[in-house]
């Protein structure tokens, strides 16, 4: 399956989210998975092919924002994510900044980073867990 | 004059801002002042001559948001909104006519309640000192 094609407008947190508040590094929309830089602790878009760092994802943008704007992110919890997802299906950091992707489709090289779990009602379930082991 | 025309990637709050954190009712872009809606606990875009709840401005939107996202709004402080803004020194401004504007306050026409906003600065933006006064010109 291809990566979740989202709609920004339709991201909303669930009533059990746990959130993030820090700044945009980037302009990032609703739905895109990103990680804090170390250096400047702005939140920009994770990429799984981009390096450890960069797939060393923090959460999900909840809203959009340019570079140096608040940002709030949902770090746990349930989440509808603004496209199609499949109940049970395992989901991870896609090759495209900020992407999310099926699991099975993270490449070869890649940096495997766990983003959650396929819930009904076009939902996810987050457990985000950066491996920092690239997919032999 | 008119309503300031904000390019929303250039809203940037000071180092002496203050914050409320809402979720919002409205799609909203940065620069947008905002009042609470009280039935519906979200914040909507203000308007000077919607009603008197609406020109009850609470802050202004730091960030792009959808209906039922997240909103941070900054209430106090220095609040940049960019070169493209035209932005006038020592300027009073105070909420516009249209839903989330900002004019100044030449611009105030029967009908409106007064809302003021802040004061101009010459780096692009505006101190901001809230306060609706349910005066209505």
């Amino acid at each position: 399956m291809p990566a979740i094609a989202i709609t920004p407008a339709s991201v909303v947190a669930g009533a059990d989210a746990d959130f993030f508040q820090g700044y945009a590094g980037a302009t990032i929309t609703a739905g895109m998975a990103v990680y804090e830089d170390a250096q400047d602790h702005k939140l920009r878009g994770a990429d799984c092919d981009g390096g450890a760092r960069a797939a060393n994802v923090k959460g999900i943008a909840l809203h959009g924002s340019s570079d140096g704007q608040p940002l709030r992110i949902q770090i746990a919890g349930t989440l509808a994510i603004g496209g199609t997802t499949v109940a049970g299906a395992p989901y991870a950091l896609g090759a495209t900044a900020g992407v999310i992707t099926n699991a099975a489709d993270v490449l070869t090289g890649s940096f495997y980073t766990a983003i959650g779990v396929g819930a009904p009602n076009n939902r996810l379930k987050l457990a985000i867990a950066p491996s920092g082991q690239v997919v032999p | 004059m008119a309503e300031l025309t904000i390019s929303p990637a250039a809203v940037l709050s000071g180092a002496d801002a203050d914050f409320y954190q809402g979720i919002s009712g409205d799609t909203v872009t940065a620069g947008k002042t905002m009042y609470l809606d009280s039935l519906s606990n979200r914040l909507r875009l203000a308007d000077a001559n919607g009603s008197l709840d609406s020109a009850e401005v609470v802050g202004v939107a730091l960030h792009a948001a959808s209906p039922e996202q997240p909103l941070r709004v900054q209430t106090r402080g220095t609040l940049t909104l960019g070169i493209a803004a035209g932005v006038g020194t020592s300027t009073v401004y105070i909420v516009g006519g249209t839903p989330g504007g900002i004019a100044p306050v030449a611009d105030k026409a029967p009908g409106w309640y007064c809302s003021l906003v802040g004061v101009g600065n010459a780096q692009a933006g505006v101190y901001l000192n809230l306060f609706p006064s349910h005066t209505l010109a």
